[in-house]
């Protein structure tokens, strides 16, 4: 009875198991529940795809190294000044 | 200072011109705060300073002051995830943020509401496609969540550490954590949705 129950979680349940997925974290039960989850729930399907999608431009964009902002001019004139008060012998 | 032995060395004087902006925007897209961010830049060319003997030009001069950097983010987040800005644990507080998404009282059913569903996504970002706008969005959204659930998002997705590491680092428990990264993510892909993709 408890193995029919562990089938059928919620859209919340699956939705926190994203997480858990891709850290390898899942216990047998979670990987059954949520398997058969998103086989019957297109909402939860696409909320996986889609963050699988997020996290990976997220992943690609932090390290573009891309300067998008400049630091203001006196914010660098100040640290340079803090430099140079440091290498002052 | 000590003879250098390597290709590597330090020319700390000219820092800023190199390194300042870049270790900038490092910042800015893993904490969308500017003042937050020109703070831990300084002190991370302090600290570099203090520690310039430290340095054994195994790795570049640029690659040396990032790892510097990453140290003072984690340190940033670690101090935030201490300070209880927000109590994710509190029930009331958490009935409200599931209830927007989940129905039944306070989320309990959990079957997506009719207004939270994910809606099915017109545009399409080609994997390896520049995207400025795009970019930016994310940075707003990340920006947008409290900042505890930010940081267990980006020591993930941006800093490569494991679910481990970050409980270690942010001194939380790995329930506390996955409910953290479960709150994130459901606040992060509905701003994106909002924000992005249904314009």
């Amino acid at each position: 009875m408890s193995f029919i129950k562990s089938l059928f979680i919620s859209c919340r349940d699956a939705t926190y198991l994203h997480g858990k997925r891709e850290s390898d974290a899942l216990t047998f039960g979670e990987k059954l529940g949520l398997q058969f989850h998103l086989l019957i729930c297109k909402f939860c399907r696409r909320f996986f795809n889609q963050l699988d999608e997020i996290e990976s431009h997220t992943h690609a964009f932090s390290h573009s190294g891309k300067t998008m902002e400049q630091l203001g001019a006196p914010a660098k004139e100040k640290m340079q000044q803090a430099i140079q008060q440091q290498l002052k012998p | 200072m000590s003879e250098q032995h390597s290709d590597h060395k330090l020319e700390p004087e000219k820092w800023i011109e190199r390194y300042s902006d870049l270790l900038f925007n490092y910042t800015l897209t893993r904490l969308n705060k500017r003042e937050v961010a020109e703070d831990l830049v300084q002190e991370t060319f302090l600290s570099a300073l203090k520690g310039r003997d430290g340095f054994k030009g195994d790795a570049s001069e640029k690659t040396w002051l990032i790892a510097i950097l990453k140290r003072k983010i984690i340190d940033h987040y670690r101090k935030k995830s201490t300070q209880n800005e927000l109590n994710i644990f509190d029930k009331n507080a958490s009935d409200d943020f599931m209830a927007h998404f989940f129905d039944g009282d306070g989320g309990q059913n959990g079957h997506w509401t009719d207004k939270s569903s994910p809606r099915d996504w017109k545009k399409d970002l080609q994997p390896g496609v520049e995207s400025d706008e795009f970019n930016s969005i994310l940075k707003g959204c990340l920006g947008k969540l409290p900042e505890k659930w930010s940081a267990v998002f980006v020591l993930k997705n941006m800093e490569d550490l494991d679910a481990n590491e970050i409980c270690k680092e942010l001194g939380i428990t790995p329930s506390n954590y996955w409910v953290l990264m479960h709150r994130a993510k459901l606040q992060l892909r509905e701003c994106m949705e909002t924000n992005w993709y249904n314009v």
